[in-house]
């Protein structure tokens, strides 16, 4: 069975590395929300952690779901083959939160552009590094999203492989 | 000539009508069905001398009395006793569809069935065993391909030979025990009633009784045996639950998971992205957190994103007004322009922005497929909270416009869930409260406003859970439960660019179209009653609004609004707001005498608001009374005064505690 060659080779990559990315997301976003909550109960200042990682109660709670997610596809290593459903799913919640932070940050970019045109302020690049996203193009999850794009190749070249996406069933 | 009565039934879309039209050649005689304006089909067609005349029954996913449907369908099969019942089943959709088939035989209706769609069963890979169903089944099994006409001949054939069958097989599906001995029991005593057993299959019967089925309870409740019923009904329920129905329904999903598509289907079952992703959107723990985090991020898009788009309208409009009340020597008259007009339109029209991105977000959700499986993920909620089913739909369009939303509850078919239903639905965000929450938010929660808007929806989803849980318990017209949800799920698609953007557009129009119309009438009065007496308003060119008619307005009700922290301004907003709710921003920008661009920072520093009386108005506004429009369309799908004012009511004074509760409990935690 092909879906037994998977558990065996490519699978076994593709859960571990859905399992990496699990694990990353559920830390930013353990950090992210306890930093929020840190921030809204004891706190008026922001309590970013080294300027990275943002105070952040709703983005922290997203990604420990990203993380969840991703987590759940460790039974594609006992060959249950509906979980890549869940590799599917995390890499497309890991694409919804890495494109919207990045949208984000060109939005900040242009409302700069913006007050700069209309005389309201000075051109600078901080927008870059800071803004409605929090540390704009540093925010961990734009680089989880990145880094979670070899998984995305690896997981379309199996579901290719195996017809999935034309809805055909496995062959034996 | 020998004359066949067939009856033609089957889930929607399993091609149902083309087999009709393949048997009776497309000749059809259409009417209604008796007192219903459900639609009925017949057709005749004449087969080896035979005269079959061919009844075409609603598409029902199943044979309860929950819609007008299935009791049409179940009635004509209990009542007119057809000599022959087709099962159209999907033969590429089989699990699905034999819940109906099941009732049926539970029925005793002699079934033949169609096992339709068997070239798209085969592409899909799918390889079913005939001969094993129809062993299992007791039933003949035909498979046709209705597009291409394969198998009506045989269809034909084997219609005529059931209707020569003098024996039907009985006792099909076994619910195993300790279901079995109560059906078994109930039956028995339904027995003794002469006139029920004349008419009804007794084992079916007492499964509908045990299913507290409404149109058999109404039956049997003029029983003599009826009070012996009652006391077997009370026993069963200390067996198997409260919900007997949910139970006996999830035994027959059972039977046909674990009993007969093993048996039946060979090989592997096809597996499509569709069932990889619905593993994780519908998994019973990762379904709905999944669901919130898809929330927070169209709600990051339709704040965050939009925003220099909001900024470039507000910029345009102010240079409008400028440019415009130039030319104007009469200052009133320039007053009325620059800041009546284009300022307070102006206000309004920024906000179309994040409108515009929301429902951009929501038509793409929308046209992949995933919404249904929001509504889905959240029935299993929403019915243990005593909210139906299918409300979640009307919810859904409620953030949109709470108009199309009330009226979308023409689906549920009880009145008692559909009332309840067009009760909560204004507490669900429409579309019109974001323009309030973002100036407000803006204007005083600093890097909280994302999240604090983002929470007013939350809070109205809670909140309509509650009342409805509420009036579900105290009002005895709601009292009981909502009857279950069943719904079809659509595959995923990728969303087209064009597509999503008009259902975009078309939503959004709605927004525009009422900003040209009942918001420019609100903001021409505000701006009236917010400039005159013009000399006493207007001193040494200075804008005093104290002593303007509105004061006096937010005045005279202020003392009602002291305890939530609410100034005469915020007063007078919210008495605008109930024309429509997106009056508020432009009331707001009018009484302050600015342009739009500065609505939000002049909010902030004449100190309307602190943060907590700031979050606690954007809880009122997303609580308070419903809009105009909102209550023509209640007192219209009610048609109760009754019910309209009792909306307006309880919204008032549930926004009111709400608020209170907020400020209250805000303050205890050292908010200000």
């Amino acid at each position: 069975m092909r879906w037994l060659s998977m558990r065996q080779g490519n699978g076994r990559l593709v859960a571990a590395y859905a399992v990496a990315l699990g694990v990353a997301y559920l830390a930013l976003g353990a950090v992210e929300l306890a930093l929020g909550l840190h921030n809204l109960l004891w706190c008026s200042e922001n309590a970013s952690l080294a300027g990275i990682v943002p105070t952040d109660i709703l983005g922290g709670f997203a990604s420990l779901v990203t993380g969840a997610t991703f987590l759940s596809a460790i039974s594609v290593l006992r060959g249950v083959r509906e979980s890549w459903g869940y590799v599917i799913v995390g890499l497309f919640l890991s694409a919804v939160f890495g494109v919207l932070y990045m949208l984000i940050v060109g939005a900040d970019g242009l409302s700069t552009w913006l007050s700069y045109v209309a005389g309201e302020g000075d051109w600078t690049w901080e927008w870059l590094t800071s803004g409605s996203a929090g540390p704009g193009l540093l925010r961990p999850e734009i680089w989880l999203f990145l880094a979670s794009l070899p998984l995305a190749h690896l997981t379309l070249r199996a579901l290719k492989q195996f017809n999935v996406l034309r809805g055909r069933r496995a062959q034996a | 000539m020998e004359k066949v009565v067939v009856a033609l039934i089957g889930n929607p879309n399993v091609g149902k009508s083309q087999i009709f039209n393949n048997l009776t050649g497309g000749r059809a005689h259409v009417g209604n069905w008796p007192g219903k304006t459900v639609e009925k089909k017949e057709g005749k067609c004449v087969h080896k001398g035979v005269e079959l005349h061919i009844v075409d029954l609603p598409g029902t996913y199943s044979l309860t009395a929950h819609s007008i449907d299935e009791l049409i369908a179940r009635n004509f099969i209990v009542e007119e006793k057809p000599d022959v019942v087709v099962d159209i089943v999907d033969a590429s959709n089989l699990e699905r569809n034999l819940y109906l088939l099941l009732q049926l035989l539970e029925l005793e209706a002699n079934v033949v069935v169609a096992l339709n769609k068997w070239d798209a069963a085969k592409s899909l890979g799918y390889e079913i065993n005939v001969d094993e169903l129809s062993r299992l089944l007791g039933v003949p099994v035909i498979p046709t391909v209705a597009t291409e006409k394969m198998g009506m001949e045989e269809l034909k054939d084997a219609i005529l030979e059931a209707a020569k069958r003098k024996e039907r097989r009985k006792n099909i599906v076994k619910y195993g025990e300790p279901f079995d001995g109560i059906i078994s029991e109930i039956a028995s005593i339904l027995q003794k009633d002469g006139e029920l057993s004349s008419k009804y299959p007794m084992r079916w019967l007492a499964i509908k009784v045990l299913e507290a089925d409404e149109e058999v309870m109404k039956t049997v409740s003029k029983s003599p045996v009826y009070d012996e019923l009652k006391l077997k009904l009370e026993e069963a329920k200390k067996v198997l639950g409260e919900d007997m129905e949910i139970a006996l329904a999830e035994r027959r999903y059972s039977i046909i998971a674990e009993t007969i598509v093993p048996r039946v289907l060979t090989g592997a079952r096809p597996l499509t992205l569709t069932d990889l992703l619905d593993k994780a959107f519908l998994s019973k723990h990762l379904g709905i957190p999944i669901f919130l985090a898809l929330w927070w991020a169209l709600f990051r898009f339709a704040f965050d994103v939009s925003a220099p788009f909001s900024d470039m309208l507000s910029m345009l409009f102010t240079e409008l007004g400028k440019f415009v009340s130039s030319g104007i020597s009469d200052p009133q008259l320039a007053s009325f322009i620059a800041d009546g007009i284009f300022g307070g339109l102006g206000t309004v029209l920024s906000f179309f922005p994040p409108i515009f991105f929301l429902f951009l977000g929501l038509a793409m959700l929308e046209d992949s497929g995933y919404l249904p499986r929001a509504a889905f993920v959240m029935d299993r909620l929403m019915v243990k909270l005593g909210l139906h089913g299918r409300s979640f739909i009307p919810m859904l369009l409620g953030f949109g416009c709470n108009v199309p939303a009330v009226m979308a509850t023409r689906t549920i078919e009880k009145e008692e869930d559909r009332i309840l239903t067009i009760l909560v639905n204004p507490l669900m965000s429409c579309s019109a409260r974001l323009p309030v929450y973002l100036l407000i938010a803006s204007a005083v929660l600093g890097p909280w406003a994302a999240a604090a808007t983002y929470s007013m929806y939350i809070l109205g989803i809670a909140l309509a859970i509650l009342m409805a849980k509420l009036f579900r318990t105290v009002i005895p017209y709601f009292k009981g439960k909502p009857s279950p949800l069943i719904m079809e799920l659509p595959l995923y698609a990728v969303p087209t660019v064009r597509t999503t953007l008009i259902h975009a557009w078309e939503r959004g129009r709605l927004f525009l179209r009422k900003a040209g119309t009942i918001i420019l009438l609100v903001v021409i009065l505000s701006w009236f009653l917010s400039n005159y007496p013009w000399e006493a308003v207007h001193q040494n060119g200075e804008f005093v609004i104290e002593n303007s008619y509105i004061a006096q307005l937010g005045r005279l009700l202020e003392p009602y609004f002291r305890p939530l922290g609410f100034n005469w301004m915020a007063v007078v907003a919210l008495f605008f707001g109930f024309l429509a709710k997106e009056a508020v921003v432009g009331t707001f920008a009018t009484m302050l005498g600015v342009s739009e661009e500065e609505a939000s920072s002049a909010l902030a520093s004449a100190g309307v608001f602190t943060p907590l009386t700031g979050f606690a108005f954007m809880a009122f506004t997303l609580t308070y009374t419903p809009c105009m429009a909102t209550l023509g369309a209640i007192y219209r799908e009610t048609n109760s005064w009754k019910w309209t004012i009792f909306a307006v009511v309880y919204e008032l004074a549930l926004a009111y505690l709400v608020a209170l509760g907020i400020v209250t409990f805000g303050r205890l935690l050292g908010f200000t």
